[in-house]
């Protein structure tokens, strides 16, 4: 049905979301050295699980390089890449899968099926939406301006911090209010806020598939932590 | 324009809220592109407390909601994928409306406390925590490594001295950055007619 | 056909926004009857908009104003009823289509309203289906929003429109982004809607894709209703008679070019060899397009959505980075990323160039070296007739006024070439002469003009020269000067290069 499905196997979206918030949450909280190396084996298990063969090898081959950059390295830039790099590489990974391999409707559906309130889902919804779009109102801007004489370069930004900003996120902001409105009486006439239960286009369903998923999910952090109570290091 | 909490929820509130917290993000965003190094990250809060004054003040001066101003602070600390940012954010949120609530959402004074409170709670949550609380046990693995002097070097960086340095200096920037909002909102967005 | 009986009635309707100074709609008497295609025309501003508003019960909950009178929709008072209540009967679909989409992908966004109105699993599924097949779109269906050009979005617009099955539909400006072409195939769906029984009111600038088609035309001016003609009548009136109307034309055949002064060709102003272009891992978009141009000329380039314009239109201007091709100025082989110092570019959105605070400042950007800018800016804003509102914000002006300005920067810069990009975008009758005049000003004094454009009736009253764009290549140039020519332009619109 989508092409995001195509390879891998197929599993509900919430495991990812909870992935990310374990491995950002664990990153920091628990030692680097091996610690750190098992969560990204973590991550990396799922990726692949998901079918980014490819991602997964480049991410892996960054970490390795770096790692290895990290015993050669003068002590300063080494503490950059092992207190700081990797673990920023692990969380940006876990992100990835989500946003490679989930369709956003998907998404707020599992949200949705979860109970959270709509008043949380709809702007979680809403920001995934318009990332891209407002994406694209940078760029037109950025081109506006340069076509007017007054282009951002290094030295623009410097001389004229205050003008820049104020050239860049005025145009920005008015856009996004009158979006806002043009959004939300489209919505409005499609029912948006009718007093009814919401049904659904795309059904989630955690099947048996998940739940088991979850578990071992849940049984390998554990390990982790555990891993990093003990005394050895390497 | 209009008078305050004329009425209760509507979506086109949340939308607006929605699209600008999406525009903090953005700036986020922007600004975290410095956190390349522990050294220049430690700037990354204050500019964006810096920047990002002015979608909050929007979202006051738009919807004039205070249960709008809990979701902006809760939707932008989700997107912190960071459980301690999430917490520290809601909390942020939940005393900006209490503020807002008590005072009135177009009270610039109010408004540039309680976004200083929400600034100081983030920048404290995404990226004091897990450096200060929970990177002892890793520079005593690393000082086990590398020997003390390494250690020095790290400790100078996340010690609750800087840390708290750092949080003054996010809530000074807030202030600035509330100062700059405020300008803004009337030489364009009043003046346009928008708010 | 069902029996007609009334389904819309304003009874001495008036409506005043909230903080504004004025009514909207003044006293305005109709009744709609069910299955009549009705469409509402006249000037921005005119009230058209509103009255599409009531319709579909937007006002007085989600605009909120002071609203006299009583307007009966389906027999309720707009009064007592919501947008989210009238929805389910009332489908409506606006002129931008990006900003009226909630998901990101077209199945998601066609099954949008369903999932809202709480329609069970099984039945959304079915009438998605059945939705795309029924229009003929299945090749539309589960694709990325962002991937979809213009014209396909308002397409999916429309099936998200079809799926509760609604009784009236309503579209405001639904045309503004679209070319000659997609607007045809709109024309379709309408007729098949039309067909089914539904009633439907369109406010709109653009009429031409309504002939033959609507049963009544209102024309509103100051919020009143000033004439009501029968499709028949409507037809009926010359070209000069729509235009003392202030009306953009019914018949596309009615369009004639104006004469321009004779070009004196002295030597070639710009000269671009062998470009070719493909966007990050795209196939190619231009392929090795080469083109001699002289000052003096105003050049249409012409082609459907997504086939490459805007990109070679920013391409020439330096402002997307380009690396196969050389460009000459003057003789001179200039950098492409250099082109940026002799090619002005205005772009479609106006929103997207204004920076500064006021009118006048905004003109003033980036100008102020020029000498005795004063005078020029203060003879600019009375041509453009912006001298009135020299203080304002530049948000705070109507959507062709914002054009007119942006436009208004591009003639104060000293730079020999300008681009402009869909400038007539959505504007009536009016602005849009006022865009043409502005454009013939440039011309005259000397410059080179582009104009990228789906606008028939703006081509013939500028255009020297039109380039037809297809397939990456430019299939066609030709001068215009002679109707015959012109006739090629127009079919190829129509027919989007004869598929």
């Amino acid at each position: 049905m989508n092409k995001l499905r195509k390879h891998g196997v197929y599993y509900d979206s919430r495991i990812k979301l909870l992935l990310i918030l374990l491995t950002s949450a664990l990153a920091f909280a628990l030692g680097g050295g091996l610690t750190g190396l098992l969560l990204f084996g973590v991550v990396c298990l799922f990726a692949l699980l998901s079918g980014l063969w490819k991602t997964s090898i480049k991410v892996a081959i960054v970490y390795i390089v770096l790692l290895m950059l990290a015993q050669v390295l003068p002590i300063h830039l080494s503490s950059v890449i092992t207190f700081f790099l990797l673990r920023i590489l692990t969380i940006a990974f876990a992100l990835n899968i989500l946003f490679q391999t989930t369709e956003i409707s998907e998404l707020i559906a599992a949200l949705q099926a979860s109970h959270i309130p709509q008043a949380i889902v709809i702007p979680v919804a809403i920001i995934l939406r318009f990332l891209p779009s407002l994406k694209q109102d940078v760029l037109y801007i950025k081109q506006g301006m340069k076509t007017r004489g007054v282009g951002l370069s290094f030295w623009r930004i410097v001389s004229h911090p205050a003008q820049t900003y104020e050239g860049f996120l005025v145009p920005i902001l008015m856009r996004l209010l009158m979006t806002a409105t043009e959004l939300s009486a489209s919505a409005e006439t499609r029912g948006i806020s009718y007093p009814c239960e919401k049904t659904h286009y795309i059904l989630v369903d955690f099947r048996l598939r998940d739940s088991i998923l979850l578990i071992g999910m849940l049984a390998l952090f554990a390990v982790i932590i555990w891993t990093s109570f003990q005394p050895i290091s390497f | 324009m209009q008078t305050e909490n004329k009425k209760g929820f509507q979506v086109k509130d949340l939308i607006v809220t929605a699209l600008l917290s999406l525009c903090a993000l953005v700036i986020y965003i922007i600004c975290a592109f410095l956190s390349f190094s522990p050294y220049t990250m430690l700037v990354v809060s204050p500019l964006w407390s810096l920047l990002a004054a002015i979608t909050y003040f929007l979202v006051a001066a738009k919807t004039k909601k205070p249960w709008a101003l809990f979701i902006f602070c809760a939707v932008t600390g989700i997107y912190g994928f960071y459980p301690p940012m999430i917490i520290c954010c809601i909390i942020a949120g939940i005393i900006s409306a209490l503020i807002a609530w008590k005072t009135g959402c177009t009270n610039g004074k109010t408004l540039t406390f309680s976004y200083i409170i929400y600034m100081v709670l983030a920048a404290f949550s995404g990226t004091y925590i897990p450096f200060l609380f929970f990177s002892n046990q890793t520079l005593e693995q690393y000082a086990g490594m590398f020997g003390e002097s390494y250690l020095g070097i790290l400790q100078t960086l996340v010690s609750p001295v800087t840390a708290i340095i750092m949080l003054v200096v996010v809530a000074i920037c807030a202030f600035v950055g509330a100062l700059i909002a405020k300008k803004l909102l009337k030489k364009h967005f009043k003046k346009a007619g928008m708010v | 056909m069902k029996k007609q009986f009334p389904i819309i009635s304003f009874e001495h309707a008036s409506f005043q926004y909230e903080g504004q100074s004025q009514e909207s709609l003044k006293d305005v008497k109709l009744i709609i009857k069910s299955g009549e295609f009705l469409v509402i025309t006249g000037q921005s501003g005119c009230g058209k908009t509103t009255l599409t508003r009531c319709i579909n019960n937007l006002i007085p909950r989600f605009f909120e104003g002071r609203l006299s009178g009583e307007v009966i929709v389906l027999g309720r008072s707009i009064k007592e009823s919501d947008a989210g209540e009238a929805g389910k009967e009332i489908a409506s679909i606006f002129q931008d289509p990006r900003s009226q989409f909630f998901t990101t992908n077209s199945s998601s966004e066609v099954a949008f309203a369903c999932e809202n109105y709480g329609i069970p699993h099984k039945e959304i599924v079915k009438r998605v289906n059945s939705a795309f097949q029924s229009l003929n779109m299945e090749n539309l269906k589960d694709r990325d929003i962002f991937a979809l050009s213009s014209g396909e979005r308002q397409k999916v617009a429309f099936l998200a429109a079809t799926t509760l099955n609604p009784q009236i539909y309503v579209l405001d400006e639904p045309s503004a982004n679209l070319d000659i072409h997609t607007i045809l195939q709109v024309r379709e769906i309408l007729s098949a809607l039309k067909a089914a029984g539904h009633t439907i009111i369109v406010s709109e600038h653009r009429l031409f894709y309504l002939y033959g088609l609507a049963d009544r035309f209102l024309i509103m001016e100051d919020g009143q209703i000033c004439e009501e003609l029968t499709g028949e009548e409507m037809a009926e009136l010359s070209a000069v008679q729509m235009h003392n109307r202030r009306l953009r034309p019914l018949n596309l055949d009615l369009i004639q070019i104006e004469r321009k002064e004779s070009i004196c060709r002295s030597e070639v102003f710009l000269q671009i060899r062998n470009l070719s272009f493909s966007h990050k891992a795209m196939p190619e978009l231009l392929h090795n397009i080469s083109l001699e141009a002289y000052k003096g000329e105003t050049i249409a380039l012409i082609g459907e959505n997504g086939c490459g314009k805007t990109t070679l239109g920013k391409i020439l201007s330096g402002l997307i980075r380009c690396r196969q091709g050389a460009f000459y100025i003057d003789g001179k082989n200039v950098k492409q990323q250099k082109l940026s110092d002799y090619v002005y570019f205005v772009m479609q959105e106006a929103d997207h160039q204004l920076y500064t605070d006021s009118v006048t400042e905004e003109l003033r950007l980036g100008n102020k070296r020029i000498p005795s800018i004063d005078e020029k800016v203060s003879q600019i804003l009375k041509m453009l007739h912006l001298e009135n509102f020299k203080d304002c914000h530049p948000y705070a002006l109507s959507g062709g006024q914002k054009q007119r300005l942006t436009i208004g920067a591009a003639m104060l810069s000293e730079k020999p070439i300008i681009v402009l990009d869909e400038p007539t975008s959505g504007l009536d009758w009016d602005n849009m002469c006022a865009v043409a005049n502005a454009v013939n000003y440039m011309r005259e004094a000397g410059k080179l003009v582009f104009i990228i454009t789906h606008d028939l009736e703006f081509i013939s009253l500028t255009a020297s020269r039109a380039l037809l764009l297809k397939e990456g290549i430019i299939k066609d140039d030709l001068q215009m000067t002679e109707q015959n020519n012109f006739k090629i332009v127009k079919n190829f619109m129509v027919e989007e290069g004869g598929e």
